[in-house]
């Protein structure tokens, strides 16, 4: 990995966290919202090795909570998720994924997220996911997987 | 090629435990003051980033409040419109009261269940019965004027002949002129009614009001008709043919009373007078 491929990844990671804290967040379908992180991510755990996917995830969760004021919850989760998934994505770094493989991974990822950042909310206070669980973690699953498909199709690589 | 991965001690799994631990540490401490200059902080950044998209989600918002203003305002003109309708029935029964409480005759307010207006046969049956001591031939009538009369009768229904009934006759007189004839339904043009036999001696005028005449054994006297709308002629016949609309609209029809102890019950002695 290069620095410029580095630095290059490091300001897509700020554009879409900007973008979503601007936007994407607000737009939401049936209360459930976007998690576009976990897309980027996804991105960052297929091309950096374990340690830095690590730091990703946990600088990414910790920025996400500083500008939704949900501190610690979504660094655990996406921080949990990485440390638990890696060695899974690990096998996928050097191939090229078909469209099934990268939305399945995609879909994984994701679900263990929200499965986590769901249990954390229970031990928090002044946390509501506003929706039952299991629609919160299946809804914003699933809309992410359709997003993250649709940005999978149109991104140059 | 994958690259291996640290063993469980090694710097990746100590990083990933400092990291979550330090995740936990911050929600632990996140109401704490030390992390509150922090938080305004992250407000203020947030609030500056999403200033420029507030527009637009004002503008969202707006949508949504119109919508659902819209769907209030549904609501609202369909509560309006119940609210009118329910004062317009209102009107209809307090002037139905008044009627009844200003008539000297033994109403029994009944209403129509089902009404066949434009059958050969025109009837309606209305909410009362021979338990309700109505029975066949009673005169149904309204504020505004005559309906028909009873007849068939079960004990909680009866059936009503309308004046349209191509069989219904009345005894009817002019109410100025106090000229008496019959009154039948017209079957050609089907929307008003001819008063018969009234000779052509007696001048008859539009507009003027044709009430029942007494002369009858069943329908009282002074019962409103209708009103005259045209006056013919016949060549070789001695009486008017006079057309006459009917002053109750059978369409419009909810209410009405039927008339118990009518004048065919008198003369068979089966009431004191």
């Amino acid at each position: 990995m290069n620095q410029t491929s580095f630095a290059r990844m490091i300001f897509l990671g700020i554009g879409m966290l900007l973008s979503y804290v601007m936007l994407f967040q607000h737009v939401t379908i049936a209360r459930v919202s976007l998690d576009l992180m976990a897309i980027y991510l996804v991105w960052v755990m297929l091309a950096y090795p374990r340690f830095q996917s690590t730091w990703f995830a946990a600088v990414v969760g910790f920025l996400l909570d500083a500008m939704t004021d949900q501190w610690g919850l979504n660094m655990f989760a996406y921080t949990g998720a990485v440390i638990l998934l890696y060695g899974v994505f690990e096998r996928f770094r050097e191939i090229k994924l078909l469209d099934w493989q990268y939305l399945t991974l995609l879909f994984g990822f994701i679900l263990l997220k929200s499965s986590l950042f769901a249990l954390t909310t229970l031990f928090t206070n002044g946390v509501d996911l506003a929706q039952p669980v299991w629609v919160f973690i299946l809804g914003t699953s699933v809309y992410t997987v359709i997003v993250g498909y649709i940005v999978n199709v149109i991104s140059p690589s | 090629m994958a690259q291996p991965s640290n063993g469980f001690f090694g710097r990746d799994t100590l990083l990933g435990a400092f990291l979550l631990l330090l995740s936990i540490l911050i929600m632990v401490l996140r109401f704490d003051d030390g992390l509150a200059n922090l938080r305004q902080g992250s407000l203020a950044v947030v609030s500056r980033l999403e200033a420029p998209l507030s527009n637009v989600r004002v503008f969202r918002q707006a949508l949504n409040t119109n919508r659902e203003l819209q769907r209030q305002n549904i609501l609202l003109q369909d509560e309006l419109n119940r609210l009118r309708s329910a004062e317009t029935q209102n009107t209809i029964l307090r002037d139905l009261i008044n009627f009844q409480d200003g008539s000297t005759l033994d109403l029994l307010p009944v209403q129509f269940q089902s009404k066949s207006i434009f059958s050969p046969n025109p009837t309606g049956s209305i909410t009362a019965g021979s338990e309700l001591n109505v029975g066949l031939g009673n005169p149904v009538i309204h504020p505004q004027g005559i309906v028909g009369r009873v007849i068939l009768t079960t004990r909680h229904r009866a059936q009503v002949m309308f004046y349209s009934h191509p069989n219904f006759r009345v005894s009817a007189k002019i109410l100025d002129s106090r000229a008496t004839g019959i009154i039948r339904w017209d079957l050609q043009n089907n929307q008003s009614m001819i008063l018969d036999y009234v000779p052509l001696t007696i001048p008859v005028q539009l507009g003027q009001q044709v009430v029942t005449s007494g002369f009858s054994e069943q329908f009282p006297e002074n019962i409103p008709i209708g009103i005259v709308e045209s006056v013919e002629r016949q060549p070789d016949q001695s009486s008017w043919v006079i057309t006459v609309t009917p002053s109750v609209d059978l369409n419009r029809l909810a209410e009405g009373f039927v008339v118990l102890n009518s004048q065919d019950s008198v003369l068979r002695g089966e009431v004191n007078p």
